[in-house]
Parts: structure tokens; sequence; C-alpha cells
């Protein structure tokens, strides 16, 4: 079991997202930096789609009641177990009673937002409807389908004995992308791309855009140089996915994130590819960031570039693996 | 005496090449040793009594010697930090990889020895080390 | 003025297919059509109707869109209608009172009395043309245009599941709490979404809903 001894952390249990379940309109959510979560489980050994915390408000602390082995990814937040550093990307041995301390967010050489705090054996709620994501209209999932409190108790599931404990250089630094100094995301445009004038289309890819404190898993709220459509559209509500950037009357842009209802009805500018949302979800508020045009070809080249980093950490942890059986 | 002046003169044997230093004060003999036990113990006082010898921190694995994580901007444990038995004090980097190199003891570590970003072998001393009770 | 289909996509998730012209009960039958044969594709996650479109998320991102594309094309002309043949819910409702907190500004807005919003509303039988929003919320079609009410200038940060409410020319059912820009007339207690049953959902797209009048409350 694992204790949650914060107040209100903001924090919820998420795996990589409830799919095949849109149709009945409910929506993906999971971790909002997929990467950091399938990676924690990937050091555990545990199945890619086992289900962490996701914590997004620090300091954030928990108490391990048994003895297990856990990974902290994502935001580095200089941890710490019972006064000792905890490495960050790294899966590191707990004893019973321990208590893991997580602080906020530093400002080194990749600054992230959220921390993901996986176990041996995966945080072992109930599925819902395929996953264990936490969908927060409708409280399905996750724990009660609803954010984590103060006393909430969280089983971990059967683990094997401690693994080797090792980490990994993260995605942050192993695959940057900055456009002027700016950390960047790549977007494809969308349907209704040409019906913003020129003029503002050319600064939607140009100046940078700011995350502001409107901002959280259902989406992110930025400001910026607004955008303006040439003429008025009618609002016709369709599916969407987390990446679709909506524009209000007001032209400044709305990202959807995880938790975003499953449709929407404003004008779509573009999306952000699926590689970088993990980079999006882990920007914390303030940031200043560029938007990057991309074409198909580059969109599923960024993909690939992902999908062969995970392939380097999925077999350096099959080494770890077998050099422990060794 | 202090734990890091112990530490710093263990650096400064390190540096001079020194193996084997005693010291004795109105109330403390101190004998610092690197490598193998010495033969002869030398004479101690009968009051308090301080023998340390400096444990070798060897690699575990093979890899590019790293005293500071690639995210961070100051060392995991600098020179005369007190760390935990089992506490990362560096790590060894092969492409995505990054093993720790544990503590032995809880202690202090004195002193590395490959450069930053310098590839070690299996079995290279990393550090030296004093542990403590 | 006639439009062709216009296909595009979201990210490398999905594609979004809009099919032209007004939203009619003929043309979403069409949609559904669509969604099962798009449904059985290899490249095709999931297949979700809107109103009047069509969403298909990748199980993987295709090296090239056009072939998808026209095989999407083809398919919407083949598409023909599917029947409307499922079950018809009966929804009581309480009208007005404290289930329905903007029951006045339809009636301001329409000048119609209480009784003749809730005859007018009680009065079709609403296919559900698609599911969306949130878990088991039903898109209707059908409503007549003497209710249609705007949507509210400033939304209302929580209305309970059971909140039968009105935007635009539209009406719908809230499933869960959450927050709504629609003008809320009255309450229901159905139960739209249930985790725990396969489908989890009470309506899809086929089905329709008749609501009754359970009160009228001034």
């Amino acid at each position: 079991m694992i204790e949650i001894l914060s107040q209100s952390a903001f924090a919820s249990v998420q795996d990589l997202g409830r799919f095949d379940a849109v149709r009945w309109g409910v929506g993906t959510a999971g971790a909002m930096d997929r990467l950091a979560l399938l990676v924690g489980n990937l050091l555990l050994g545990n199945p890619e789609d086992a289900a962490g915390v996701e914590a997004q408000v620090f300091p954030f602390e928990v108490r391990f009641e048994a003895d297990l082995t856990f990974a902290l990814t994502g935001a580095d937040c200089a941890a710490i177990l019972d006064g000792v550093p905890v490495l960050p990307w790294a899966s590191t041995a707990a004893h019973a009673g321990q208590v893991l301390r997580l602080g906020l967010p530093q400002a080194g050489r990749w600054r992230g937002a959220r921390a993901y705090l996986t176990v041996a054996g995966g945080v072992d709620v109930p599925m819902v409807l395929g996953s264990r994501s936490t969908q927060l209209r409708g409280a399905i999932g996750g724990l009660d389908g609803r954010m984590l409190r103060h006393g909430d108790r969280l089983p971990a599931g059967d683990a094997p004995a401690a693994t080797l404990v090792a980490g990994v250089v993260p995605p942050g630094l192993a695959l940057p992308l900055e456009a002027d100094g700016l950390p960047s995301v790549r977007v494809l445009p969308a349907a209704e791309y040409g019906a913003f004038t020129d003029a503002s289309l050319a600064r939607f890819w140009t100046e940078p855009w700011k995350i502001t404190p409107q901002s959280d898993r259902y989406g992110f709220r930025l400001a910026g140089a607004g955008l303006e459509l040439k003429t008025q559209l009618e609002t016709r509500s369709h599916g969407i996915v987390p990446g679709v950037i909506q524009v209000p009357h007001s032209g400044q842009p709305i990202v959807q994130m995880c938790d975003a209802q499953p449709s929407g009805g404003y004008p779509k500018v573009g999306t952000v590819i699926e590689a970088d949302l993990w980079r999006l979800g882990q920007m914390p508020i303030g940031t200043r960031f560029r938007f990057l045009r991309v074409d198909w070809e580059a969109a599923l080249a960024a993909r690939d570039a992902v999908d062969g980093w995970l392939a380097e950490v999925r077999r350096v942890a099959g080494l770890l693996r077998a050099r422990k059986a060794a | 005496m202090r734990p890091q002046d112990v530490a710093a003169l263990a650096a400064e044997m390190a540096v001079a090449g020194i193996t084997r230093l005693e010291l004795a004060g109105p109330n403390y003999t101190l004998t610092l040793g690197r490598g193998a036990a010495p033969a002869d113990q030398g004479a101690k006082s009968p009051e308090s009594e301080a023998e340390a010898d400096l444990l070798p921190v060897t690699a575990p694995a093979l890899g590019t010697f790293l005293r500071t994580h690639p995210l961070h901007e100051k060392p995991l444990a600098a020179d005369g930090d007190a760390v935990v038995a089992g506490q990362a004090i560096a790590l060894l980097r092969v492409g995505a990889l990054l093993t720790p190199v544990p503590a032995p003891a809880d202690g202090l570590v004195v002193g590395a020895l490959p450069e930053e970003g310098s590839l070690v072998g299996y079995g290279d001393r990393l550090f030296d080390f004093l542990p403590q009770d | 003025m006639t439009q062709a289909p216009a296909v595009s996509c979201l990210g490398t998730s999905a594609m979004l297919f809009e099919a032209p012209g007004e939203t009619t009960l003929t043309n979403q039958q069409r949609i559904w059509a669509l969604a099962r044969e798009v449904a059985s594709w290899p490249e095709v996650r999931e297949a979700v109707p809107g109103v009047n479109n069509l969403l298909l998320s990748f199980s993987a991102a295709p090296k090239r869109l056009e072939p998808l594309e026209m095989r999407l094309l083809g398919a919407w002309r083949e598409a023909a209608a599917m029947p409307l043949d499922g079950r018809v819910i009966e929804l009581p409702v309480t009208y007005g009172g404290e289930g329905g907190p903007h029951m006045a500004d339809v009636i301001a807005h329409t000048g119609l009395s209480i009784e003749e919003i809730v005859a007018i509303h009680a009065s079709p039988v609403y296919p559900v043309y698609a599911l969306g929003s949130h878990p088991g919320y039903c898109y209707l079609g059908g409503m007549d245009p003497r209710i249609a009410t705007p949507r509210r200038k400033v939304p209302v940060i929580r209305i309970p599941g059971g909140a039968v409410s009105i935007g635009g020319a539209q009406t719908g059912v809230s499933a869960s709490d959450g927050p709504s820009g629609w003008n809320t007339i009255g309450t229901t207690e159905m139960v739209f979404f249930d985790a725990s049953r396969d489908p989890p959902v009470l309506l899809q797209p086929g089905d329709s809903i008749v609501f009754t009048v359970a009160e009228i409350r001034k």
C-alpha cells in the first residue's frame, strides 16, 4: 500500500489512457506525459500500461507501507526518501515505513511540471473500460474516479523482488526541441486553418505563446498575438483529441489536453502532434514556447524518433533484467 | 578535528601520493591509510582513538563517469559530503542507461579519481571513501 | 450550392470527416452507416459518430493520408441510411422549479408560457444522433425551433446530472455533474452511463428519447 500524505495535491492515478470508449462520450484521460509514465514502468519491469501516480502540485509526500521498488520520472523534484536524495528517472528500493517527499520541480538542464511515481507491480486499482486512468467527469477509474487526498491508500500490485536499480537519461535531454531558445512543439494544421487571416497565422508560427494560470489537465489557455478569422464560422460539434488547438471568440487559443471533453465546436487552427504532447504536458504555467509547423511526413518522423528512443530504453531495461537474473 | 578536516587531509594525501599518515594530538591518535591495512598498527593511546582506512569505491560496470546527473547543475556528492550507505555518489553512462555508483557505507566522499566524462572500466577505482560509524 | 465532404486530420491521432449540408436525420443515418463500415478498417482504432460528422482515431498513423481519404469518400458515397430502429426510452421530466433554474430565460426569450414550452418540448420523438461531450451524453435531433433559446453568455460552473437543457436549437440531458452553457429547464432521474455495464451507455445512436411530463413546477 502507498499512503498519500499530502493535502489536495491535484494528484491522480493514471495509466497511458482509456481508448475505445470515446464513442460513449468518454475521453482518454491518462498521463499528461505518457513517456515518463512508460519509462517508469520499463525501469521496474512492469507492463508498459501499468498505472502510476501523477503529481502536479508540490511538495508531494507518500509513505510506503511495504518494501517495494519505485521509480520517479517526469519533473525532477529533488526527491528525498527518509532524508536521502533519490535519483530522478531511475528506480529506487524503499522499505516499509519510509516517506518519499517530492519538492518543487527543479530549474535544471530541463524543467518539467508533472512528476510520475510508478511502483513495481503497478498501482492496482480496478480497470474500468480497459484502463485505470482517472476520468473525473463521471467519476470512473483511478481511485473512486477522483483526485487523491490525504489518507488515501493505493494498493501496489504483486511484484518480483527488487529490480536492479538504474536510471535513464530523460527524453527532455535526449530529444531536445527548441526554436530561438524556447521550448517548442510541432503542429499539423487543422480543418479551419485556412479560415484564419494570413497575418494572424504568420504570428501564430513565429511569436511565442505563454501558458496562462488557467491551464490544467482539461486544457492549456494560451496568451499571445491573437488569431483572427476572415469570416464568422458556425460552431459545429465534432470529436476532438488531446492536442487540438481551438480558437474561441477571443482569438486566444486553448490546447485541449488529456481531460478535455471528447467533442468541441470552436474553430481549430491545428493539432499538436501526438509525439510532442508530453513536451507540452511538462511545460509549467508561465512557460513561453513556440509552435512549429510540420507536414504529415515530418510528424511521422517525430513519432519514429520517440519510438526509437523508447526502443533503446526497452533494450537497456531488458539488459538490466538479464544482468540481474545472471 | 572535524570529519571534514579528515576528508580534506585524506584528499591531500591522495594528491601527494602518501599512503599512510599517523597523527597524534593531546587526546587523539589518528591513523589514515590508503589500500590494505598496514602490517603494524603502531602505538595507540589508551584514550579515545580514531583509526580509519579509506575505502576504495570501484566501478560496478563500464561507462562514462559522471559525478553530476545530466539534469543537475551540482554533483550528486561533492568532496567532503556526508552520504549514507547505498546513496548514489556518481553515475556510469552507456547510451541511454545510467548505472548508479552507490556509497559503500555511511561516510564521506573524499575524492574522485577519474575525470568527469571519462570512460571507466568495470572494477576501476572511482572514489576514495571514508566510512563513518 | 453543392458542397463536398471535408476530410482533415487531427494531428497524427485521428481523421475527421464532415458531411456537407444541413444536419438532417437522413444524413445522420448515413453517418451511422459510414461509422459501421469504417470501424472494421485495420487503420482505424475507433469510429466515433458526431452530428453530421465522423471521427476515426488511428490504431497506427498511416504512411500516407490520401489513400485513406479516398477510401473514406468512397465509403460515404456508398453509405445507405441505416434504419432508425433502436429503442425508444421515456424520460419523465420535472419541468421548472429548482431543477429548471433557467426556465424563466426561455420564457422571456420565446414569449411563450411555461405550459406551452413544456408541451412543445415534450412533444417530439428525439432521435439520438451521437454521443459525446461527457460519458453517456446524447446529442439529440428534432427539437422544435419555437423554443430555441441562445446559449448563456456566462456558462454555469456546475449543473447536476439529469439536467434537461436547451442550447440554441438543440436540447439535451446531462449525464453527470459538470459545466454547461445551456438553459436548464427541468430535471430527470435516468441513469445514462454505468461503466460496469456492457455497453456502458443507456442510449446509442439510433435510439430515441421521448420526454414525458412528470410535473410542472412554477
